[in-house]
């Protein structure tokens, strides 16, 4: 091996631990204390309420609600800056309705500009009774090849961080 | 700027109250809506939207409800109306609301001129205000920050404020990160377009993007000029402190400026009043009642003023000052504070702020000092002979789109780059009739490959200021109007000018309005020129000058704008007619591109300033020092020595005796 491979493969080792060490990072979360109730304005709807600092900001067109048997996931976009706090407490997103039974949803957030950190995920249960029944909300289409892509992404980049991983080690 | 959106309607920054030019800075050409709807230019944050199911009761009218009505989007549907508004408004006003006087609802920004586009990046939203209260917010869509800086950028803005911030780390953007917005910060500073930005107002370490180092750093002053601390060495007077848990972050929020608390990491630029700020709001609205911010705060009357605290507040005025400068010398690159080796904006404002004038160092807090924009645009101006000149020069850019039929003038570097490299009319300089080159401007400035040289057949004053020749000056309006022409022909259609766009330039508020009301958009203003005078008597019309005219060729659907010397060859192409009907076809009067003793600065300047300007041998180096008056007061950069103090001074202005103890 050339003396210049070796210091490529130095850097790119180095760089993969940063990489790494980014990724591991927890940001501080703009959001806590999750619970799903009906909506006040529509009791057929359910919205997942959360607390917020009043600071940061949140990409609406990105909030994706899937349901897996019971457990419901709910993913968003969001930023945690602090220059654009509001007098605000909470957010109610609403997430759509669900069939009688009992949920866990977990709420991930993930930083608009990746590799700067993750959220840590937050979780809640709630019931739906008989009396709530609407309807299951079905993924489309669009929905079920969104959703099979981010695992797929997802299981690719779980594979690459443990390569990397096993990679520095040697 | 970028921000949560603006009440257009406010007197004091609408340019337009129904058919009637007003004087406001807000131009809507430059406006648009990427937080809520992309597809809409209402950037209005009191507009009704759309409700999505579900939304909790508190939040929602009724279809029925009048508000509802009437909005294509939401028409027939529930919607919500954002009461918790006025962020962008408040911070508008600091830079560019120009109602004057001493009555109780007079209200200046820093820029009493400066054209301001906003570009929503917020959306309505339905939030939690008590325990059990809910209402209507704007709330921040930070996917929307990048393509809003950028498509600043690239419709010629000069400076681009964000009174925002993001949980980015520090440094992220180094080493050509491709994050869009680490993208959008390379491109504005490429295109030397400066971004000024709060740095927060948690006490913490400066947040992107104002931690990025092209960025300037704006932080908090309070109202005694003291660095903004609500509660100095501890938390308990913060405004969102918990005294359930003393000592954690949370307890920070709003309660001071960020600062420079690591030396390696950013540091603080400048300081700007940030703790009680009074600025224009929504009539009656507020924003943050914890930190009693809103219309009725500072005189509980709603009469769309009210008070503010961060350092949101912060930025737009140092924004403002910026903006001022780049109107007095458009072509003075942005520079860099810490570096004096392209001495510019930045190094002009950072040699002039309070602390600089009294000879003070930089500190973590307070970095260079608090601006003073009068200091700044004196510096800005230049002296010649001891005072401060009155006015400049700079080429209005002459620029033709073959695929678009139009002559379009322009005063600034952005705009020239974003017609030549961002406009689906692509534009050029090498125009015919040609344009000579600029003295002592030779490139835009842009990415590579290198766009087009600088070139303008006329140059155009700066300042509303009159200059020595004792001539007030009138603002100079930019409009255009885009539409395929022949009119109705389409994309690919043979002879067809899809991309067909007329600029104009008219010196009259009537010509504006009867512009407006035939389809043109209002640009702002691109410097000034002198009015004309019956029979273009010698008395009124300034020496040096030429007669400014506005024709057009009707075929093109096209008005041009050139000077006397350059008539017979645009009458040639076609340009005959006068627009509007039976305006005027002369505008007004403007100085030649012309510099006669070849020292870099064009002779209408020197006549303005007082230089010599005539002949090759002698006139270069007015004050005989050896340093030619080009170099001394260049045309493209700021004025550090005086062109009329030397061994031997044959300027035309004379010494002002007057003023020249200082006492005035």
């Amino acid at each position: 091996m050339r003396p210049g491979s070796l210091a490529r493969l130095f850097v790119l080792s180095l760089m993969l631990v940063v990489q790494s060490a980014q990724a591991q990072r927890t940001l501080e979360h703009i959001f806590s204390a999750p619970q799903v109730r009906p909506s006040t304005g529509n009791q057929s709807v359910f919205v997942l309420e959360m607390a917020w600092t009043g600071c940061g900001g949140w990409d609406q067109d990105t909030l994706a609600v899937s349901v897996s048997g019971n457990v419901v996931t709910v993913t968003q976009t969001i930023t945690n800056g602090g220059g654009t706090c509001i007098g605000a407490t909470g957010v109610a997103f609403p997430i759509g309705s669900f069939a009688p039974g009992n949920y866990t949803l977990t709420y991930q957030a993930a930083h608009f500009a990746p590799g700067v950190g993750t959220y840590p995920p937050l979780t809640t249960q709630f019931s739906v009774g008989t009396g709530s029944i609407a309807r299951v909300p079905a993924l489309s289409p669009i929905g079920v090849v969104a959703l099979a892509a981010g695992l797929l992404v997802a299981a690719l980049v779980a594979v690459r961080s443990k390569s990397r991983v096993v990679r520095h080690r040697r | 700027m970028a921000d949560s959106g603006l009440d257009t309607t406010h007197p004091l920054v609408q340019s337009f109250s129904g058919s009637s030019y007003v004087g406001g800075n807000f131009l809507s050409a430059y406006s648009a809506d990427f937080g809520q709807n992309p597809n809409d230019g209402n950037v209005d944050e009191r507009q009704p939207v759309r409700a999505p199911a579900g939304t909790e009761a508190a939040c929602v009218m009724p279809a029925s409800h009048p508000t509802c009505l009437g909005e294509p989007s939401t028409n027939g549907f529930d919607c919500m109306v954002g009461s918790f508004v006025g962020h962008g408004t408040h911070t508008f006003g600091l830079l560019g609301a120009n109602r004057f006087g001493a009555s109780s609802d007079a209200m200046q920004g820093t820029c009493r001129h400066c054209g301001i586009g906003l570009i929503r990046v917020a959306r309505t939203a339905c939030v939690r205000i008590g325990p059990a209260d809910f209402a209507v917010a704007s709330a921040y869509t930070p996917t929307a920050t990048p393509p809003a800086i950028t498509a600043f950028a690239q419709s010629g803005a000069q400076v681009v404020n964000l009174s925002l911030a993001d949980g980015l780390p520090d440094g992220y953007c180094d080493g050509g990160a491709t994050h869009p917005y680490c993208v959008a910060l390379a491109f504005l500073d490429a295109n030397d377009v400066l971004l000024t930005a709060s740095s927060g107002n948690h006490r913490a370490d400066i947040q992107f993007s104002a931690a990025d180092e092209r960025v300037v750093s704006v932080g908090g002053i309070d109202e005694t000029g003291t660095f903004w601390d609500e509660s100095p060495g501890s938390q308990t007077n913060c405004p969102f402190y918990n005294p359930n848990t003393p000592g954690v972050p949370a307890n920070e929020v709003e309660c001071g400026s960020n600062y420079t608390r690591d030396l390696a990491k950013r540091f603080q630029e400048f300081v700007a009043p940030a703790k009680n700020v009074r600025s224009t709001f929504h009539r009656d609205a507020t924003w943050n009642a914890r930190l009693s911010c809103g219309d009725l705060y500072g005189d509980s009357s709603a009469d769309g003023i009210g008070l503010c605290t961060g350092t949101s507040m912060s930025a737009p005025i140092v924004a403002g000052v910026m903006g001022l400068l780049r109107s007095i010398n458009p072509l003075v690159p942005k520079g860099d504070p810490a570096s004096s080796v392209v001495y510019g904006v930045r190094n002009a404002v950072r040699d002039t702020t309070d602390r600089a004038l009294a000879g003070m160092p930089s500190t973590e807090r307070l970095g260079y000092g608090s601006p003073r924009a009068v200091d700044a645009a004196a510096r800005m101006l230049g002296k010649v002979r001891g005072d401060i000149v009155e006015n400049r020069l700079t080429p209005l850019f002459t620029l033709y789109s073959a695929g678009g039929l139009d002559f379009a003038s322009v005063a600034t570097p952005q705009s020239a780059v974003a017609l030549i490299r961002y406009s689906s009319a692509s534009y050029s300089t090498a125009t015919n009739p040609v344009s000579p080159t600029t003295p002592g401007y030779s490139a835009f400035p842009t990415e590579l490959p290198a766009p087009p040289v600088p070139r303008a057949n006329a140059y155009v004053l700066t300042t509303e200021r009159t200059p020595m020749n004792g001539v007030a000056p009138v603002p100079l309006y930019w409009l255009d109007r885009a539409r395929p022409w022949p009119l109705g022909c389409s994309l690919g259609q043979p002879g067809c000018a899809f991309y067909h766009r007329d600029s104009i330039l008219v010196a009259s508020t009537a010509h504006v309005e009867a512009a407006v009301a035939d389809g043109y958009a209002f640009r702002g203003r691109q410097g000034y020129i002198y009015p004309r005078c019956p029979g273009d008597a010698p008395s009124c019309k300034p020496a040096g000058t030429e007669r400014m005219y506005r024709l057009c060729k009707t075929a093109d659907d096209d008005c041009a704008v050139f000077l006397e010397s350059q008539f017979g060859a645009y009458q040639a192409l076609g340009y005959t007619s006068v627009y509007p009907a039976g305006a005027d076809s002369v505008v007004g009067y403007a100085y030649p591109n012309v510099d006669s003793d070849g020292d870099g600065l064009v002779d209408g300047l020197e006549r303005i300033i007082g230089t010599n300007w005539a002949n090759p041998t002698t006139d270069k180096d007015s004050d005989d020092d050896g340093v030619q008056d080009g170099v001394e007061f260049p045309q493209a950069g700021v004025s550090l020595s005086d062109p009329c103090v030397g061994p031997n001074v044959t300027c035309n202005r004379l010494q002002n005796v007057v003023f020249a103890n200082s006492f005035e």
